[in-house]
């Protein structure tokens, strides 16, 4: 057999080496280790614009209840204005089933709500505060204003 | 005549050719043996290039999976370990409070030309004074900030207790902020 007639060659292996080490140095530069994502809050509004103007004659008289949700160490409550329902933590976490239970039944009650008010203890951990929020964006009320008080 | 026949020349085949005067701590006997001997004494073997490639493929896939087009928006501190959440959105460009312990920390983007400031007062009177420039800064200089309405990041351990969160929320509101991003990682 001629070597003309041969079929057999080696692939250049060089450029292709290299084409890989300078993405390995990319990506290893540019490569993120930790994907960090944000939830927002809005300040709360001031003053003047939370007074109500006062109703007129004619106006109807319809009473915005007052939607909240407030975390504590052992517990969270859900609330109504002065209606409040507490839900135990479930092994040391808050119990976020009986919370989508309960914002379940205030969806199909208030259908166009998204506003809710979160309260939330001094002491209890930055992360029961972050979770119960998670839940009421994942819930559709993303209106979560935080009380500071 | 008799002399010759009685000592003989010495035979060609005892000349011994002279090889390496100078010998190197490591010879290089497969080299020198290849030059001499041809491809008989050839038994300097390839590099084998399919697991070098295999591997730097594997290493490329992997990276490109940890690749984002954002990059890392600031430097987090490892021991910091941050609460997790499903319902998040893109973190942004913005002056960042660190809580670390009892300690708040304001540190901002280089175009604000702000030094860090840290702060574990009660009052949190430097932390809101230097919130208070910072957002004049960035009204002065609308391309700083990339979201309306003008939000600070905060970034805490997920058991900081809560009363440092609303106290750093409540310096940033009276400085003007109208919002707080919370630093969170996305859960999967």
């Amino acid at each position: 057999m001629s070597r003309r007639n041969s079929i057999n060659f080696e692939l250049n292996l060089v450029p292709f080496i290299d084409l890989l080490s300078t993405l390995i140095c990319f990506l290893l530069l540019t490569s993120v280790w930790q994907e960090l994502d944000a939830m927002s809050t809005n300040a709360p509004p001031p003053a003047a614009q939370t007074s109500q103007p006062p109703p007129s004659a004619d106006s109807p008289k319809v009473k915005q209840i007052h939607l909240g949700v407030a975390v504590g160490e052992s517990e969270i409550s859900v609330s109504e204005d002065e209606k409040t329902a507490d839900i135990p933590n479930l092994n040391g976490r808050p119990d976020i089933r009986a919370l989508q239970t309960a914002l379940a039944d205030w969806r199909l009650r208030f259908p166009g709500r998204i506003d809710v008010t979160l309260k939330a203890s001094n002491r209890a951990p930055y992360k029961y505060l972050v979770v119960v929020m998670d839940t009421l964006i994942k819930e559709n009320f993303s209106d979560v204003g935080i009380d500071l008080n | 005549m008799s002399e010759l026949i009685e000592n003989p020349a010495p035979r060609l085949s005892r000349l011994i050719k002279p090889g390496y005067h100078i010998r190197p701590a490591y010879d290089l006997h497969g080299l020198r043996n290849r030059r001499n001997l041809g491809q008989k004494g050839h038994i300097v073997g390839e590099l084998p290039l399919t697991s070098l490639i295999d591997m730097f493929s594997i290493l490329v896939i992997y990276l490109l999976m940890n690749f984002s087009a954002t990059g890392e928006i600031f430097f987090l501190n490892k021991n910091l370990i941050l609460p997790k959440a499903f319902s998040t959105h893109a973190l942004t460009t913005a002056p960042l409070i660190s809580i670390e312990g009892s300690t708040f920390v304001l540190d901002a983007p280089d175009n604000y030309h702000a030094s860090p400031v840290r702060d574990n007062s009660t009052q949190l009177e430097s932390l809101t004074a230097a919130l208070k420039a910072m957002k004049a800064t960035a009204e002065s200089q609308p391309e700083l900030i990339e979201e309306r309405p003008l939000r600070v990041n905060l970034q805490a351990d997920e058991n900081t207790p809560i009363e440092f969160v609303k106290r750093a929320m409540n310096a940033a509101f009276m400085a003007g902020w109208s919002g707080i991003n919370f630093v969170v990682q996305k859960e999967k």
